[in-house]
């Protein structure tokens, strides 16, 4: 449930800035975990005592401001957001203005991840426009002395066509502040939308193609000055002794001081930082450093030792973590058993804007610019780090040059903190390329197992695997093949190792379905079916029972595949040596299911086409949409055909984008992209469309060349 | 340090610079044209492109002297208005995702058209290989080329 209220027009005034006058919403919501739900029935109670979170204004000239709580990394929430609210307003969308939120509780939570912005507000935003309308009609409706049933709105103002007369939505938002708020205000059929649905142009390409739009290391603060930070590249290690000698001589550099580092939850690398009266002098005087490292305990390490180490536990058993029916048995009694080990890599997120941060702390408070994705945590982590009230961490968030899950974690703002406490200026901390791949949260590296039982006729009967993975629980119980093969048992080992791990665009979905869907191709050629048909048969017999996952809808997930066959032409011919394969997959809310086209006549696996069809439920804009599905292959194919992090010394190998490289225009596939509309809540597309890529990908290459892959990046030689 | 003279987005200029500045931090941090972008420093992924005469030079490699006395142009001097064909295009195309390399795709593509009034779909990959992006917006970048190329 979402509750609007008035709010006065001091606290409005207060948290906004602004100077106008008329209808001001404050819209209450509570977004809780990393569920869809925004249902809250404890909260109604408190409803009162909490301030509201969300604003929606109309001005009496008729501008709409809308604060956007989430963070714009590209994938156009400061767009489609908005959206939302002004389909409900029937707002004029050229009088929307849009504005970012700092960081602040009273907003819910506002981690940009999990593709959750677009399905977590639907239906706060929704309600807020719809309350609005309701409310400015019924004025319309007073001041006229007509029934609120025949004044209907259009672009930003209300009509009462059998008098002819309009009233803009400026001239009645004085009078709509006095009307009670709605408890339910009727929403649009999705059937009426006028603004979902369409392509509005993104709000903030103008700026980004003038290069006005301000990136986080855009910040400009007065009186501001520059560091940057040699780290230390072992990880464990330490800073043991160094020279500053140099970089002291160096012509504006200002100070040079140590930071310490921490292995424990929020873990940042020792490292001696060099504040400078600008970046290009505090690079020089981070090169001009002569620094001892005392390589610290895991300098033994490499990722050799690790992959070692899972064959090894690739014989063992682990956790069971799913086990439906009797997989041993049914092994036991197949007609044939496929065995497969499959691999994939650490990986770096290298978004183009390197890591960067501006923060000033004076007078018992801090004050924060920042390209994150995560405002809150930062508020909390520097808050504690200084040891002052949360409060007085004012966090302000900027465009992100490029998140994909590395924003989501606090380091950076961490040593800016650290940094700005020790002068009386703001300080942006600049981290390097070679500062950004070596010390990342990478995507864990993992191993896995599969053995596959046909039946006689070649059917799978039973599917075991082993996942052995650096990071805890990356498996979703309830995907597919759960259900469609009556005897699936899944072991799970962690293996804890010294890189840092997170979220990496798409998370476990980025992994997994490479793996389940390269191996389910490898049962269908064992079987002699077709891998389409096999894949078709599967979901037609496997059905999730109820309750497990409400949200998934299997006719949907079936009807995605059928389409991708036939947008793709599957079974059609194909130029010499080149081959098809197909892929699907489910997460956040949405279904995807690719077909890639690769030749195979050179060395690298050319990529040509990528026919995509994606059911996310209701579309809000299908040209944003569009994007990120093209994004979304680039991206999953820089990883399946390029990248990969490696370690020897317990020192990352990669450091900048020859070593770890990113798919180039001229490698870049046509992808065409079917979106099928389906009338149900929005679901999630920021990651989706990247996760079956690789699968996709391995089973066109095994389609044109006979070589099965199962190792990313996926290199034939 | 040294004083260097260059003509910048049409205006004749001097800056004092160390002698081993590089263009992309004279012209952010000291001249406040911050549209051009650190990327890698290595001149390896050309978010930081701008012309240099007509050509193509990735700033964060380019030293101050060797832009001595020339003529640079950055993403803010390649129209008053952002009225450039280029930039219509990619408003047009929707090109920018998270929006951070895209003067250095811009300003790559600017210098293609200078020397290729059409270029074919091999000259705009070639070219365009100099300048990545994360996001992966290749297939709308050679849209809008192709289409400022129509509209020129």
């Amino acid at each position: 449930m979402v509750f609007v209220r008035h709010v006065s027009r001091r606290e409005f005034l207060k948290r906004t800035g602004l100077a106008g006058g008329g209808l001001v919403l404050g819209l209450h919501l509570r977004e809780l975990s990393e569920t869809w739900e925004v249902t809250d029935q404890a909260y109604a109670q408190d409803i009162s005592s909490f301030p509201p979170n969300v604003f929606l204004a109309i001005d009496v000239d008729g501008t709409t401001t809308i604060w956007v709580s989430r963070s714009e990394m590209g994938q156009g929430t400061r767009t489609g957001m908005p959206m939302i609210v002004a389909e409900e307003l029937d707002a004029d969308w050229d009088s929307i203005r849009i504005l970012q939120g700092d960081a602040d509780e009273q907003y819910g939570h506002q981690l940009t991840g999990g593709s959750l912005s677009t399905r977590l507000m639907w239906d706060p935003l929704r309600r807020a426009g719809a309350s609005a309308r309701w409310m400015l009609r019924e004025a319309a409706a007073q001041s006229w002395d007509v029934p609120r049933a025949e004044c209907r709105t259009e672009n930003g103002a209300v009509l009462h066509d059998a008098s002819g007369r309009r009233a803009s939505y400026g001239e009645l938002t004085e009078a709509a502040a006095r009307i009670p708020v709605p408890q339910e205000p009727p929403l649009k059929a999705p059937d009426s939308y006028r603004l979902l649905g369409t392509a509005k142009p993104r709000v903030d390409v103008p700026d980004m193609v003038r290069g006005a739009a301000v990136f986080g290391c855009d910040t400009k603060v007065d009186g501001m000055v520059y560091a940057a930070i040699a780290r230390c590249p072992h990880y464990g290690g330490r800073v043991g002794s160094f020279d500053d000698s140099k970089t002291r001589a160096i012509d504006g550099v200002l100070d040079v001081v140590t930071i310490e580092g921490t292995q424990q939850r929020m873990p940042r690398p020792d490292g001696v930082a060099v504040i400078a009266k600008d970046t290009w002098t505090a690079f020089a005087g981070v090169r001009a450093l002569n620094v001892e490292w005392d390589t610290g305990p895991h300098v033994g390490e490499s990722t050799d030792d690790l992959r070692r180490r899972f064959r090894e536990l690739a014989r063992e058993g682990g956790e069971v973590v799913r086990d439906d029916g009797d997989a041993e048995a049914a092994l036991g009694s197949a007609t044939t058993v496929v065995e497969a080990e499959y691999e994939l890599p650490f990986l770096a997120h290298a978004p183009m804007e390197p890591m960067n941060c501006t923060v000033q702390v004076k007078d018992g408070r801090c004050e924060i610019w920042t390209p994150t994705q995560n405002p809150q945590t930062v508020q909390r982590a520097v808050a504690q780090l200084l040891d002052i009230p949360q409060n007085n961490v004012t966090v302000h968030v900027t465009l992100i040059g490029g998140g994909f899950g590395r924003r989501l974690y606090p380091d950076m703002e961490m040593e800016g903190a650290l940094l700005a406490r020790r002068i009386d200026v703001p300080v942006m901390v600049v981290w390097t390329r070679e500062d950004d791949i070596r010390h990342d949260r990478y995507r864990p590296a993992s191993h896995h197992v599969l053995r596959g039982g046909l039946d006689a006729n070649g059917l799978p009967i039973a599917w075991q695997w082993h996942i052995i993975n650096t990071h805890t629980d990356r498996f979703v119980p309830e995907d597919f093949p759960a259900h469609s093969i009556a005897n699936y048992r899944v072991h799970y080992t962690h293996v804890p190792w010294i890189l840092p791990r997170g979220a990496w665009r798409a998370t476990t979905h980025s992994q997994n379905p490479f793996v389940i869907q390269s191996f389910v191709d490898e049962l269908a050629v064992a079987g002699g079916y077709d891998p389409l048909e096999l894949r078709l048969q599967l979901l037609r017999q496997g059905r999730r029972p109820d309750g497990e996952d409400p949200l998934y809808r299997h006719d949907r997930m079936i009807r995605v595949l059928e389409q991708v066959g036939d947008h793709a032409s599957w079974g059609g011919p194909l130029p010499a040596g080149v081959g098809r394969g197909v892929s699907f997959n489910y997460c956040y809310e949405s279904y995807v299911a690719q077909v890639a086209e690769v030749r195979m006549d050179s060395e690298v696996p050319r990529v040509e086409r990528v026919v995509c069809v994606v059911d996310c439920g209701q579309i809000t804009n299908p040209d944003l949409m569009r994007a990120q599905i093209e994004g979304g292959v680039a991206f999953g194919l820089s990883a399946a055909l390029l990248q990969q992090i490696t370690v020897k010394d317990a020192r990352v190998e990669q450091d900048n984008f020859h070593n770890f490289k990113v798919l180039q225009a001229s490698l870049m596939p046509r992808v065409e992209s079917h979106i099928i509309m389906e009338t149900a809540r929005p679901g999630g597309l920021g990651e989706t469309p990247l996760t079956p890529i690789a699968g996709a990908v391995a089973n066109a290459i095994f389609a044109a060349s006979g070589t099965r892959l199962r190792q990313l990046p996926l290199s034939p030689t | 340090m040294a004083t260097y003279r260059l003509k910048l987005n049409g205006e004749s200029i001097s800056v004092d610079a160390p002698d081993d500045a590089r263009l992309l931090w004279v012209l952010r941090d000291q001249l406040n044209l911050r549209g051009t972008k650190f990327g890698c420093g290595r001149g390896l992924c050309g978010s930081c492109t701008v012309l240099v005469g007509d050509r193509a030079r990735k700033s964060c490699v380019t030293g101050m002297s060797n832009v001595d006395g020339q003529s640079v142009t950055t993403i803010e001097g390649l129209s008053a208005d952002g009225s450039h064909p280029l930039q219509q295009a990619w408003i047009a195309e929707q090109v920018p995702q998270c929006g951070y390399c895209q003067a250095g795709q811009i300003m790559n593509a600017a210098a293609l058209l200078r020397r290729s009034l059409r270029p074919s779909s091999g000259e705009i990959d070639a070219a365009m290989d100099r300048v990545l992006c994360r996001c992966g917006t290749y297939l709308r970048i050679r849209r809008a080329i192709e289409r400022a190329v129509e509209e020129a």
